[in-house]
């Protein structure tokens, strides 16, 4: 459990980090908090020729809240989303899942950005940033470019990034006053990742129906999913008991997960049902609540 | 206020909470060496070419060793527990020769200047495997179509162990109820924090060699280590500095413990071999995967009549300590349980799996799990409340000493020393409120909510023989030192055997030195496992202590002018009854019996120094008793089980530190909880093991650990002079029968039979979906 060998590159500034992403490209890895990296380096299943630590890059560090968005840095740990006030209120999404990801000790070296990148399927936030609709923020040397969240992840541990491109940052919407969030998983241990986690953005119309779901799975493919069949099953319905249950049979019906170690495909997609209730349930107290 | 049974914090804590311990990757030699090794990647294959001229050359690379360097004594390696009852042992290869039999197996060893550039050389070492069929699953390899793991040895089966008594054939056909399990325990791993690892120095002065190592048994490894070098056994010392755990699996021999030490003398450098995580997952020795198929006979009353039948104990490629654990199951199944007749036999099979040895709980929580589980189906097919029928059948106070009625584990015959089963029954359920559960259980399943109660009762055997030896020596300045044997991996012996002697000779608890973990402490020990430590040392502890003791009152007796009955020890000083003023301190008696240089002895007759000598070897085992109970609740939607409660009610006889015991009860229970509900070593038919990370092998973490209540109820051991039994494994060995229970007992509307651990929440919702529940 050594690594194999490799360089390593410390940039103090972006433009540097990013001159060397364009040098290295596919033979280098960008080393953020280094929580799933460095085991995997330390198993040799990934061999990067080049290491490019961030961590000295101080404008990494910061997020900054804007009117309508708010941009993470690719420095800013997963430990923010306990610390920060201001974050947990602009995504309460991310502030409702952030007790889901690992351990206090790995939250305060794992970054948010960094497990985007990741793109572990089981993972938390990739699953926040699809119901949030983030979008990513991509530099290359050729320029800058944001990628909505739903096509950043393109298969398990990979995304659309180019090898000359880095990720800067995350760019997720704010909450809008009229929508609810709410987010559970199951896991084998608290701390794991997901055998199933369920993400959701919910907003009822004047009558109480629902006018706008987002139903996001984690653990159930090689990305997160969306449950468009039940996201649409439950526009202009009524957020009864029933209806719920049966959202919940139709977002597990949708889904193929598959089968592992720590959980049977059928098992996944009986507890697909069962959080799709819980989310929908706590989104609904939540707006009866008035909080988000 | 007596030391022994204080709750004393231990003196071990102070460095380790601060980062201050040293263990044995801390230590640092100057010109030393690093080992990685190459390890089989198939679970069976001829050896056609290992070819490690690239590895020789590469970067950092000062040597690379295979099979044929070593000399033939260092081969394979002995057994490190023999056992007349293993027909046919095969010791593990120290580096493989000519064949491969588990993924994991050493096949060479690389030493370079570190141990990256030695994890890179490795990888360029080329192995030409001619793969041959493996065999994973034991029940298959008893059949006679199974690949060989041994090629002389048929069917696979090292051995059989029969246990018996009476006449089970007779007691079967005559009985009004029979029940039938068939259960299984899969395999886990010990998992202590720190890995193994070794240091080994030549000392070319001397002509000595040095190992450290993280031991249990450090002298059994110094007499391996001398037979495999050809050397003396005085000319091997093996140390331990902290140990992060034991667990067993630290108590046995490997292909490192020879190799490590070889590579040293031979390069005449150094060297060092750390156990990296994924070593120690895919290759340190597992236990526990066993297949049970007994029965038990009843009489319609739920008085047990026998149990019968076999089991399959899956004892990997190798038998690096003996049939340990195939025979720990058999003699235990009965436990407190009282039965006229019992026959069951244990088959003992070699797979193409990582070799199996003990692990703490060792044998016993498979015993357990299938007795209990008998009993629970009894409880059903009688309708009758499990509890009762557990009581029914219960050792009384009054029975013992309890004869079993068959040989146990160290030759003797099984006599249960001590124990009153019934009370400890009694108070696991007062603890959990057993009626008021049963009442809430009704209650709560009108609301869709399942909780399940489980107890289990459990007799183990400790204080293995032959012996503990110590030295004890009071120093000029009062203070005392004793030196034993048996290593600590943590358990806190500086403290514990500290306790026996500050009462025995009236000083204060930190004027007590305990020196272990070094073979020139004592010439002769056997270790720290099966909970002995404890009892074989802390009495040879006490007698050296009552020694140094009498010792004391001699001098006294002398120097004071006066009877030695009219003595006694306190404050530092030996004072007569009479009037305590009329004293002599130990300083002065210690200094008179050094004596002065030039100058003769003042007092001849009794010889130098202030030490004694003194040795503890116990008659026979002894039987701590223990009954845990749980409270759970299955969320019948997610298959999720929650712990409400767990009590664990111990007889470990007489306490000597209670806070170290209750520390031992917790950690137990916890690996006990790991054991049902998480931890197992998966492979799939190839032999390729699954769980090579903890990604993929799940320890319990604190979140996972319920509200646990401890209780005592100590009946005293008649057979040490401390009155203790072991308390190491007490908390590891039932929790896997309870929580079973308990689940299937929150889950009787639905008919779940659970059949093996450790058990996974899409199990348990798939029994419940089967029975026809809509989610």
């Amino acid at each position: 459990m050594k690594p194999a060998p490799f360089k390593y590159a410390a940039p103090c500034s972006i433009e540097e980090a990013i001159a060397l992403v364009g040098r290295y490209g596919q033979e280098s890895r960008v080393l953020a908090g280094g929580q799933s990296l460095m085991s995997m380096m330390n198993l040799r299943i990934v061999r990067p020729s080049v290491i490019i630590d961030i961590g000295r890059v101080h404008k990494f560090s910061e997020f900054q809240i804007g009117a309508d968005d708010i941009l993470i840095g690719a420095m800013v740990r997963q430990s923010a989303l306990e610390t920060s006030i201001n974050l947990r209120s602009a995504v309460p999404l991310l502030a409702d899942a952030v007790h889901c990801i690992g351990h206090a000790a790995t939250r305060s070296q794992g970054t948010i950005v960094g497990s985007l990148c990741q793109a572990d399927p089981a993972a938390e936030i990739p699953v926040c940033a699809v119901a949030m609709n983030a979008r990513i923020l991509v530099r290359s040397q050729r320029g800058e470019r944001t990628v909505p969240a739903d096509e950043f992840f393109t298969g398990v541990f990979s995304t659309s990034l180019f090898d000359d491109e880095m990720v800067v940052g995350v760019i997720f919407p704010k909450i809008d006053p009229g929508s609810v969030t709410a987010f559970d998983e199951i896991s084998r241990r608290q701390g794991d990742f997901a055998m199933v986690s369920t993400g959701c953005v919910v907003r009822l119309d004047q009558q109480g129906a629902f006018a706008d779901v987002r139903l996001v799975f984690g653990g159930v493919g090689d990305t997160p999913v969306r449950a468009r069949d039940a996201e649409q099953f439950l526009i202009g319905r009524m957020p009864e008991k029933l209806i719920l249950k049966s959202a919940g049979n139709i977002a597990a019906k949708s889904l193929k997960p598959f089968d592992d170690l720590h959980a049977t495909s059928l098992y996944r997609k009986s507890i697909a049902a069962v959080l799709t209730e819980r989310v929908l349930e706590r989104a609904l107290i939540k707006t009866r609540e008035g909080s988000h | 206020m007596s030391q022994f049974g204080r709750r004393q914090l231990r003196m071990e804590d102070d460095n380790l909470l601060v980062g201050a311990g040293r263990f044995v990757d801390d230590i640092v030699i100057p010109g030393m060496l690093h080992v990685v090794l190459v390890r089989s990647s198939m679970a069976s294959a001829r050896l056609r070419k290992v070819d490690v001229s690239a590895a020789k050359n590469a970067l950092g690379v000062v040597a690379v060793f295979v099979a044929s360097d070593l000399p033939d004594c260092a081969k394979i390696l002995p057994d490190g527990h023999p056992s007349a009852l293993m027909k046919f042992h095969r010791g593990p290869q120290v580096l493989a020769n000519t064949c491969v039999r588990y993924v994991g197996e050493p096949i060479a060893a690389i030493v370079a200047t570190d141990a990256y550039l030695a994890e890179d050389a490795a990888e360029l070492v080329e192995i030409d495997y001619e793969p041959r069929a493996a065999v994973v699953d034991p029940r298959a390899a008893i059949k006679s179509d199974s690949p060989l793991v041994h090629e002389d040895i048929s069917l696979n089966i090292g051995t059989r162990i029969p246990v018996a008594k009476g006449d089970v054939a007779r007691a079967f056909a005559t009985a009004p109820v029979i029940v039938r399990r068939q259960v299984e325990v899969h395999r886990g791993a010990g998992n202590a924090m720190e890995t193994r690892g070794i240091v080994a120095h030549w000392n070319n002065g001397l002509n000595r060699l040095m190992v450290w190592n993280v031991s249990q048994v450090p002298f059994v490894h110094r007499t391996v280590i001398a037979e495999a070098l050809g050397l003396s056994e005085i000319s091997v010392q093996v140390l331990n500095g902290d140990v992060g755990g034991g667990f067993g699996f630290k108590g046995l021999l490997y292909s490192e413990d020879v190799l490590i030490p070889f590579i040293a003398k031979t390069l005449n450098r150094p060297v060092k071999w750390i156990e990296d995580r994924r070593e120690h997952l895919i290759a340190s020795y597992h236990e526990r995967s066993q297949f049970h198929d007994l029965e038990m006979a009843l009489e319609n009353d739920g008085t047990i009549i026998g149990v019968r039948g076999h089991f399959v104990h899956d004892h990997g490629a190798y038998s690096p300590w003996g049939p340990t654990v195939p025979l720990l199951t058999a003699v235990n199944i009965p436990g407190p349980y009282k039965m006229g007749h019992y026959s069951v036999e244990a088959i003992v099979v070699y797979t193409n799996c990582v070799p199996v040895a003990p692990i703490r709980g060792a044998g016993r929580p498979q015993a357990v799990y299938a007795m209990e589980r008998l009993l629970d189906a009894a409880a059903l097919k009688l309708c009758m409340d499990p509890v009762k029928l557990r009581q029914k059948n219960l050792i009384q106070a009054h029975e013992y000493p309890y004869d079993v009625g068959f040989v146990s584990r160290d030759g003797t015959r099984r006599i249960y020393d001590s124990g009153n089963p019934p009370a400890l029954l009694d108070k696991a359920l007062s603890i959990i409120d057993y009626d008021a559960q049963r009442e809430k259980q009704i209650q709560l399943r009108h609301e869709g909510r399942y909780i399940g109660i489980g107890v289990a009762c459990v007799v183990e055997e400790s204080g293995l023989g032959p012996y503990e030896e110590i030295i004890i020596d009071m120093e000029l300045n009062g203070k005392v030192t004793v030196k034993m044997g048996t290593p600590s991996q943590g358990q806190g012996q500086r403290t514990a055997f500290a306790q026996i002697v500050a009462d025995q000779l009236a000083i204060p608890f930190e004027d007590i030195n305990v020196l272990t973990g070094d073979t020139d402490n004592v010439k002769y020990s056997i270790g720290t496992f099966a909970s002995r430590a404890g009892i074989v040392t802390g009495s040879a502890v006490f007698n050296g202590a009552q020694e140094l003791r009498q010792r004391l009152i001699k001098f006294g007796a002398t120097i004071l002018q006066t009877d030695e009955n009219e003595l006694f020890l306190d404050g530092g000083s030996v004072r007569v009854k009479s009037d305590p003023t009329k004293s002599v301190s130990y300083t002065e008696i210690v200094s008179m019996s050094v004596g002065h240089s030039g100058r003769p002895l003042s007092l001849r007759e009794f010889g130098p120094g202030m030490s004694a000598r003194s040795s503890f070897s116990p008659a026979t085992n002894v039987y701590p008793t223990g009954c845990h109970a749980a409270v759970v609740e299955v969320d019948i939607r997610t298959g999720k089980v929650k712990i409400l409660h767990y009590a664990a009610v111990e007889d470990f006889g007489n306490l000597l530190n209670p806070l170290i015991v209750d520390g031992q009860v917790l950690g137990g229970i916890a690996h006990g909880i790991g054991n049902t509900f998480l931890e197992r070593v998966k492979y799939d038919d190839a032999g390729q093991i699954l769980t090579g990370t903890f990604a993929d092998y799940l320890l319990p973490t604190t979140l996972d650990m319920p509200k646990i209540d401890i209780a005592y109820i100590s009946t005293p051991c008649p057979l040490n002079p401390l009155g203790m039994k072991g308390a190491g494994q007490g908390g590891t060995i039932p929790p896997p029968a309870v929580l079973s229970s308990a689940v299937e007992d929150a889950l009787r509307p639905f008919d779940v039979l659970l059949n093996h651990v450790p058990f996974s929440e899409s199990e348990i919702l798939a029994l419940i979906q089967a029975h026809g529940v809509q989610q």
